[in-house]
């Protein structure tokens, strides 16, 4: 279900780090350089784009993991930007994460029990023992997952019910927004679709909002509602998901459609196939103008010069390019 | 006359593990002509790697080969001696990784290691002629400036560049099959569109035959002629790319292609196959999916399905296509 209550607000953030080069010399990797965006209550907003495109860190910013290099976060109209420590716990609670590695994101020395519990105890929700162990029953349960297997540790799971732990935890202070950074990506695809359905079973039941972050544009396609591309640290397109998919306006996005393996021998045959040259250029030093033009097809000379305007063009469909319309 | 390029008859490969005998590859025949591409599709664990090592003579302690033959234009590979053996993997099969970092050497330029390749094929040859064919392979597989690229570590190559270097090396043995073994699956979309175009033209232009092993069906769809689906150590379902996609038989493949996102929309809820991925230790004493299986029948649970074949080569190793097996009554799999 979504409505048009904004419940996150990004504006203008930029994540730089600091690094040394081979010489020495102080360095900074922009990994998201000036991103303005809305989620809106409800909804599944996914991310895609490459490696290093800087989805992942964007993901972590926004539930302030990181301190941000410049820019502003608002959480339901309250200024989170420069919380500290208790201030910022309430928030904590409200704002979640579920990792892509369900082999390295779980304790191996804690039950599930009290992977799950550790949740319920930092933000005091439960009121007795007895209370806590009823609400990680719950949880457990919720997810799909045998609560007799609660005393177990994480090794003794597959990978898919390890990404129910997972997802158990992050549910378990009943958060209102969840960052699923690749959830799916390192499991196989016949317990993929098994996943994807105890998240969105979970969006339905607790009215959750998720930034879904993905390199498979087929999973994003089936589970968002609006899709953002990135590229080096910037969008390049964010748009209704179908749309994004009928009418990609964005050179690289089209490229990244057209990458994509269609599990259909029939249609992977004939199809025109954009092969893009290259690879992503290094985020230490990105290209001047357009951070795509290295790669695209078309540019011109305007995008070495100008940084396109990321820009509505009629019904929420943004693009950063200089020549939407006319590619 | 086409001759087959690989006969693989009943092959068991085991693993002799503290914890008990893992039957990796349980049993598994197909035969590949030249020129071919072959898919060969699975979860983890379904033996499709193991199955590939083995022909490679890559299978070592604890595992085993413990049964079965495999033939390589017209010869036995595993009686081959050692000498025969050497040449055999490298100039007649090569093979490449999914991570290319950990098949390169680290300290070694990839010159000098696709020289090495060389040197194995071409036995004794000059600098010049080493230098020469370095050049003409990385720019064969879409290396610029190759020459300078020579003198490069692997850490200076991209994930991309490392994968193209390491067709290279496979390539310098000119094989007439190259296994690889999840080719692009530590790379990005817009790179993975790069190598497999790569591996496409390759092939257009050498003729060698492929065996492409990857649980992605995108891929398998994109490149393969024929596929091969495997679960639990064992061939589920073989058959051409068409026959695979659009008419598959057992309830594995057919799950398989049911569950993947592309093909449905937003608000629809996916079917996905249930229960957890197999025990190798615990294998069941029937078909290995049963436990999984929306169509068990009571027959599935101890008895190992025969393979059934249609008329246009399409083979699925399932009870259902059995016509006494269906009045032995459906179990209920509810996950």
């Amino acid at each position: 279900m979504v409505n048009s209550e904004v419940l996150l607000e990004v504006n203008n953030l930029k994540q730089y780090f600091h690094i040394r080069n081979n010489l020495g010399e102080k360095a900074s990797v922009k990994a998201v350089d000036d991103v303005t965006f809305n989620i809106y209550r409800g909804e599944t907003l996914g991310l895609v784009g490459e490696s290093g495109s800087g989805k992942t860190t964007l993901g972590r910013s926004i539930l302030r993991i990181y301190d941000l290099t410049d820019g502003r976060i608002k959480f339901s109209g309250v200024d989170i930007t420069k919380l500290r420590k208790d201030k910022l716990l309430p928030y904590r609670k409200k704002m979640q994460y579920i990792f892509q590695d369900p082999y390295a994101s779980l304790d191996p020395r804690m039950t599930v029990s009290d992977i799950v519990g550790e949740a319920l105890d930092i933000h005091k929700l439960a009121s007795s023992k007895k209370d806590r162990e009823d609400k990680i029953r719950d949880l457990l349960k919720l997810v799909g997952l045998n609560t007799e297997h609660s005393s177990r540790y994480p090794h003794e799971f597959s990978g898919g019910q390890r990404q129910r732990i997972g997802i158990a935890r992050a549910i378990a202070v009943e958060p209102e927004f969840i960052v699923c950074d690749e959830p799916v990506s390192a499991l196989d695809v016949s317990i993929r679709a098994q996943i994807i359905n105890t998240l969105e079973e979970m969006q339905e039941r607790l009215n959750l909002t998720y930034l879904f972050i993905s390199h498979d544009l087929g999973v994003v396609r089936h589970t968002c509602d609006r899709v953002g591309v990135m590229y080096l640290g910037h969008f390049v397109e964010l748009v209704e998901s179908e749309e994004l998919y009928k009418n990609p306006l964005h050179p690289y996005t089209q490229a990244l459609l057209t990458a994509i393996p269609e599990p259909d021998p029939e249609m992977a045959k004939k199809r025109n196939r954009i092969i893009l040259k290259g690879e992503i250029p290094s985020p230490v030093n990105p290209p001047s103008g357009c951070k795509f033009r290295t790669r695209c097809p078309f540019a011109k000379d305007l995008c070495s010069q100008q940084i396109p305007e990321f820009k509505d063009q009629g019904n929420g469909h943004y693009v950063a390019c200089h020549f939407t319309g006319k590619i | 006359m086409v001759k087959e390029l690989l006969k693989i008859n009943d092959l068991k490969v085991s693993f002799f593990t503290p914890a008990g005998e893992v039957k990796a590859v349980n049993g598994i025949s197909y035969t590949l002509e030249p020129g071919k591409v072959l898919g060969i599709v699975g979860e983890s664990g379904s033996g499709k790697s193991v199955s590939s090592y083995s022909i490679m003579g890559l299978i070592d302690k604890p595992g085993k080969i413990v049964w079965g033959s495999i033939t390589f234009n017209g010869k036995d590979v595993s009686a081959m001696n050692r000498s025969e053996r050497l040449n055999f993997s490298g100039n007649e099969v090569a093979m490449i990784f999914q991570d290319p970092m950990t098949c390169l050497n680290p300290v070694f330029t990839v010159g000098n290691q696709l020289a090495e390749s060389l040197r194995h094929k071409y036995g004794k040859i000059s600098k010049e002629e080493v230098r020469k064919r370095s050049i003409e392979l990385l720019t064969l597989v879409g290396i610029n400036v190759p020459e300078k690229r020579l003198s490069q570590y692997p850490h200076e190559f991209s994930g991309g560049m490392r994968q193209r270097a390491m067709i290279a090396m496979a390539l310098a043995g000119a094989p007439k099959l190259l296994i690889a073994d999840e080719p692009t699956t530590a790379l990005d979309v817009t790179i993975q569109a790069q190598i497999l175009e790569l591996l496409k033209d390759i092939q257009k232009k050498t003729g060698m035959a492929i065996v492409l092993i990857t649980h992605d069906l995108g891929i398998v769809a994109d490149m393969a002629d024929d596929v091969i689906v495997m679960y639990g150590g064992r061939i589920v379902e073989q058959g051409s790319v068409y026959s695979i996609f659009h008419n598959s038989r057992h309830p594995y493949t057919k799950g398989l292609i049911r569950s993947l996102p592309d093909l449905k929309k937003r608000g629809e809820k996916l079917i996905p196959i249930k229960g957890n991925p197999i025990d190798l230790l615990n294998l069941p004493k029937g078909c290995a999916f049963a436990p999984r299986c929306e169509s068990c029948l009571k027959v599935c649970i101890n008895h190992m399905p025969a393979e059934y074949a249609t008329e246009d080569g399409h083979r699925t190793a399932c009870w259902l296509y059995d016509e006494r097996a269906n009045n032995s009554g459906e179990v209920k799999n509810n996950g």
